[in-house]
């Protein structure tokens, strides 16, 4: 008996055991998995062109660091070079490419899948990119996101829309009138703005695809401040027609469903939990802006930053664990709020930060640094602290929106 | 015979005891009355405390009848673009720009006496109606600037109202940071941005 016991018992442990590389990289997150790039492929523009792409993808994900990519005439013979890598390959198989994950250390299959070839091969990288992400850290991947955000680079400032990574930046407005504050709809087919159009900030909406706009809130004074909710139609906004800026709920085709707050200052800033049923906002009922936290109907208040004396721009991570927002000490920074542990961590690489918005993967946040001039939109990596620039120079970049899945 | 006596003492003790007075029974009904009346009270009270406290219903609220509170008014909807003025000549005397602290909507001794003048004028030329622009210097999130912005215009606004101008004859906008007075980064240029500028509106 026991030895059936023992044998039951070895045979059970290891559907416990998960790859080596899963808890490297997700347990530890300043610390990132080496990898080897092999293509077995035709060394032409489109197969450079994805190297570049998919070494660039892995490298940002923030999970990855690539240790070494070569184009190959076989890929078995040349995983003998790299016996404790995690090796990625790419080849031609049945028509299409195989990709395919090998741990060489633990010669363990960690991803395999066939693609059809895409026609953009940057796309096409990203693609693989976030798919291998997913399959090893069990995140989102967000090589294949874009990010909204204004710029005046043609005098007035107009929407434009940026691949994650930079590349692709397309202007998709040429308003005669001052719009700012793009917003992603969260089926991602449109995105709401703040529109001068009538002479006061009122919100409108744009479909990415037709161009077909509409106005969703109209009232008189302030229509602003539009936050979004995944798998919901709903809006938290924010309107001064009681003759107060407050905070309301509000369903996404322009009625309002209640109003939150009824504080006599600045009530701002809304930002969803991922769930929908709670809210952060900016208030300065104690004196200076500071976050706060309510449900959904107004009540259960309650103040979650003490850090400084002015704390605006409240984000609620995609995946619910965190609050970032912005505070002044000495300069304007990114604070990040844990919910579960309320512990509070500083950024120190976010120095100049004005407006923040989450990655999908709930590991970045694109900010406009505004501590240089013209400002930049930069991307920061709250686990390692790592930044990038992503709009160029010479024009300036601002109120920027990352597309959530 | 000795407990016989014994028995009998006790009865009339007892019968003493239990049997008192009629004068200090009446006392004794009227005092245990008073009591009576005091406990109830003191234990309605009790409950009052311990009921839960009933979270006050949130009802929306139906267009038809808005329910404004004090020092509140609703903004008005802006006139067409065409029809807002700078002030030009004498009228920009008046008309100056007030100022605000960084992060601050509460009007300075200047700003007063500057929409007291304002006001004055109002008062006197009542078929002048005005825009109240709300704005603010480039430090710190736009978003929030934006609602800064209206919560200054909106002060100038209220102080006017209670000056005994007609709401309907002042307009408010906010630009937020979106439009500098000084486009420098200095302190300089931020204190000259966080202003209330005040436009005619001519029909």
């Amino acid at each position: 008996m026991k030895k059936i016991l023992f044998f039951l018992v070895l045979t059970i442990i290891p559907c416990f055991s998960v790859p080596n590389i899963f808890l490297q990289i997700t347990k530890n997150f300043s610390q990132k998995a080496d990898v080897v790039l092999l293509y077995q492929l035709e060394k032409n523009n489109y197969w450079k062109s994805f190297s570049d792409t998919f070494s660039r993808d892995l490298y940002y994900s923030g999970y990855f660091n690539v240790e070494e990519q070569k184009f190959v005439k076989d890929i078995e013979k040349s995983k003998s070079e790299f016996p404790v890598n995690i090796i990625i390959s790419l080849r031609k198989e049945k028509g299409g490419i195989k990709v395919s994950v090998f741990d060489n250390l633990e010669e363990k299959v960690l991803f395999e899948k066939n693609y059809m070839l895409l026609k953009n091969s940057r796309y096409f990288a990203h693609i693989v990119n976030d798919d291998i992400v997913f399959a090893l850290t069990g995140k989102t991947g967000i090589a294949r996101s874009k990010i909204l955000f204004v710029s005046d680079r043609t005098g007035k400032y107009q929407i434009y829309i940026s691949d994650y990574d930079g590349e692709n930046v397309k202007q998709i407005t040429n308003f005669n009138y001052l719009v700012n504050f793009p917003r992603w709809s969260p089926d991602r087919k449109s995105f709401y703005f703040v529109s001068y159009k009538n002479g006061s900030p009122e919100i409108e909406r744009r479909n990415l695809m037709t161009g077909k706009e509409e106005t969703v809130f109209e009232y008189p004074g302030l229509n602003a401040c539009i936050a979004t909710c995944k798998n919901k139609n709903i809006l938290g906004i924010v309107l001064s027609k009681s003759g107060n800026p407050e905070i309301y709920l509000t369903t996404s085709d322009g009625k309002i469903i209640r109003k939150l707050t009824n504080y006599r200052g600045i009530d701002s800033s809304p930002s969803f939990s991922p769930d929908g049923e709670k809210i952060t906002f900016v208030s300065d009922r104690y004196g200076s802006p500071q976050i706060f936290i309510m449900d959904k109907d107004g009540f259960g208040v309650r103040r979650i930053s003490y850090i400084s004396t002015y704390a605006t721009c409240p984000k609620w991570s995609p995946d619910g664990k965190y609050i970032a927002y912005v505070i002044l000490k000495s300069g304007f920074k990114i604070a990040v709020y844990d919910i579960e542990t309320g512990k509070t961590k500083l950024l120190g690489n976010s120095k100049g930060a004005e407006a923040i918005s989450w990655a999908p993967d709930s590991r970045h946040i694109v900010f406009s640094k505004t501590d240089i001039h013209p400002s930049r939109l930069c991307i920061i990596d709250v686990f390692t602290g790592e930044t990038r620039y992503l709009t160029g120079k010479g024009y300036n970049s601002f109120s920027p929106d990352w597309e959530k899945f | 015979m000795k407990y016989i006596k014994v028995v009998l003492i006790l009865t009339v003790v007892g019968f003493f005891a239990g049997c008192q007075c009629p004068q200090k029974r009446r006392a004794e009904k009227i005092k245990k009355h008073e009591e009576a009346k005091k406990v109830p009270e003191i234990q309605e009270i009790i409950k009052e405390i311990e009921k839960p406290v009933e979270k006050p219903k949130v009802t929306e609220k139906k267009e038809e009848t808005p329910i404004v509170k004090k020092g509140e008014v609703p903004p008005e909807k802006l006139p067409p673009e065409k029809e807002i003025k700078k002030a030009e000549g004498e009228l920009t005397k008046i008309f100056k720009n007030i100022y605000f602290d960084f992060d601050k909507y509460n009007l300075k001794e200047d700003a007063i006496k500057t929409l007291k003048e304002i006001g004055n004028y109002l008062r006197k030329h009542s078929d002048v109606k005005i825009l109240i622009e709300g704005h603010c210097d480039e430090r710190g999130t736009r978003e929030y600037n934006l609602v800064l912005g209206e919560q200054r215009a909106l002060s100038a606004r209220n102080f006017l109202i209670n000056y005994g101008i007609s709401p309907k004859r002042i307009y408010t906008v906010s630009y937020g940071e979106d439009k500098p007075a000084d486009p420098r980064h200095c302190e300089e240029a931020w204190a000259k941005n966080r202003r209330c500028e005040f436009k005619i509106v001519s029909e």
